[in-house]
């Protein structure tokens, strides 16, 4: 396989299967970054085909160190805090409200699916319909905390949480001081902590 | 032994995998010992795990080829100019025309000046649509927002 490099160089020097190419290795990964960002389908898809066009646009210009998909991630990051943002401040009555609330049934709906291979006792932990009813609440509470959170903190703990960047490589996603990512983090998941009261053990 | 107050300033970069050497080996420590601490752990793992958990919709192969198709064609009308001014209406329209045309949108402020291909493109795109519906507007409105980003 042609690494990034390789591709970036062909790009630059006129090939036009190199940039298809990157989009093919990255649309999925920028895809679920996006629809964690936004739990929304409509906006991922929208938001991926800005961040390869602002990265077709920029790619002749790269010379950023580091990874390319970080580079990738603070586009989608970057464009997903505009949306979410921009949604914050327009949104206003009961579309708003019904938005949230389609985008938390989505969030613990997708949970029911039957999508991941279980061992034996990992399938009966999943059948236990106590077990699936705490779970499904609980992911609801999360969904709920997570989208009252501003775009750069549920940003930022969505890029630590589910996408598992190192703080440096939000620093640089987010084009801010690693301790800000730090300090980000810690008020995100005291407000998801908060939310979640009653499930947790409770020591501050 | 630690206190867990010292303990606990470290706990989340320790969990997050960002302590290293003696800083690590000393919240391990404290935390063999330490109940309260490990539970806090716990509590840190409960917060990130149904995050993790967020899978996106499947997409079908027909979905990225429209997605791709609309980059591609942004691409192909990627003009020495464009036009300042192009024929967007508020109104309603079909999903993957809405996106095309969306995009298109995102695209006025990279673009430096007027460019006939591109409006072309737009218009065909953008004549299609007969039916409205109230959310696509509020998509619309929303989306706006992304207009004065400019290229990374």
């Amino acid at each position: 396989m042609v690494e990034d490099e390789g591709l970036i160089r062909a790009h630059r020097a006129g090939d036009r299967d190199a940039f298809p190419a990157l989009v093919e290795r990255y649309r999925d990964r920028i895809y679920r970054l996006c629809y964690r960002l936004t739990l929304d389908k409509e906006d991922a898809l929208d938001l991926c085909q800005l961040t390869f066009w602002k990265a077709y646009r920029g790619l002749a210009e790269y010379d950023r160190q580091g990874a390319l998909f970080t580079w990738l991630y603070r586009i989608a990051s970057n464009a997903a805090i505009d949306l979410l943002r921009d949604r914050r401040r327009r949104a206003q009555g009961l579309a708003r409200v019904e938005r949230r609330r389609s985008a938390a049934e989505r969030f613990r709906g997708g949970r029911d699916e039957p999508a991941r291979p279980a061992g034996a006792a990992g399938e009966r932990a999943e059948d236990d319909p106590a077990r699936l009813a705490l779970r499904k609440e609980l992911h609801g509470e999360v969904a709920r905390a997570v989208n009252a959170l501003s775009p750069e903190h549920r940003a930022t703990l969505m890029l630590r949480a589910a996408e598992g960047l190192s703080y440096r490589e939000i620093a640089s996603a987010l084009d801010c001081p690693v301790g800000t990512v730090m300090s980000r983090l810690h008020v995100a998941r005291e407000r998801v902590r908060e939310a979640l009261a009653g499930y947790l053990h409770g020591y501050d | 032994v630690s206190d867990c107050a010292a303990i606990k300033k470290h706990l989340a970069a320790f969990f997050d995998g960002e302590l290293e050497g003696p800083a690590a080996d000393e919240v391990a420590a404290h935390l063999d010992e330490c109940a309260r601490c490990r539970a806090r752990l716990e509590d840190l793992e409960s917060i990130d795990a149904p995050l993790r958990a967020i899978d996106p919709p499947p997409v079908a192969a027909g979905e990225w080829s429209k997605c791709w198709g609309v980059i591609e064609a942004a691409i192909a009308a990627e003009p020495a100019e464009s036009p300042s001014v192009l024929p967007v209406s508020p109104a309603a329209r079909s999903s993957d025309q809405e996106r095309a045309a969306r995009l298109i949108r995102w695209l006025i402020p990279l673009a430096a000046a007027a460019s006939i291909a591109l409006a072309s493109y737009s218009a065909v795109v953008l004549s299609a649509h007969e039916s409205a519906r109230a959310e696509a507007q509020d998509r619309e409105v929303a989306l706006a927002g992304l207009l004065p980003g400019g290229a990374e």
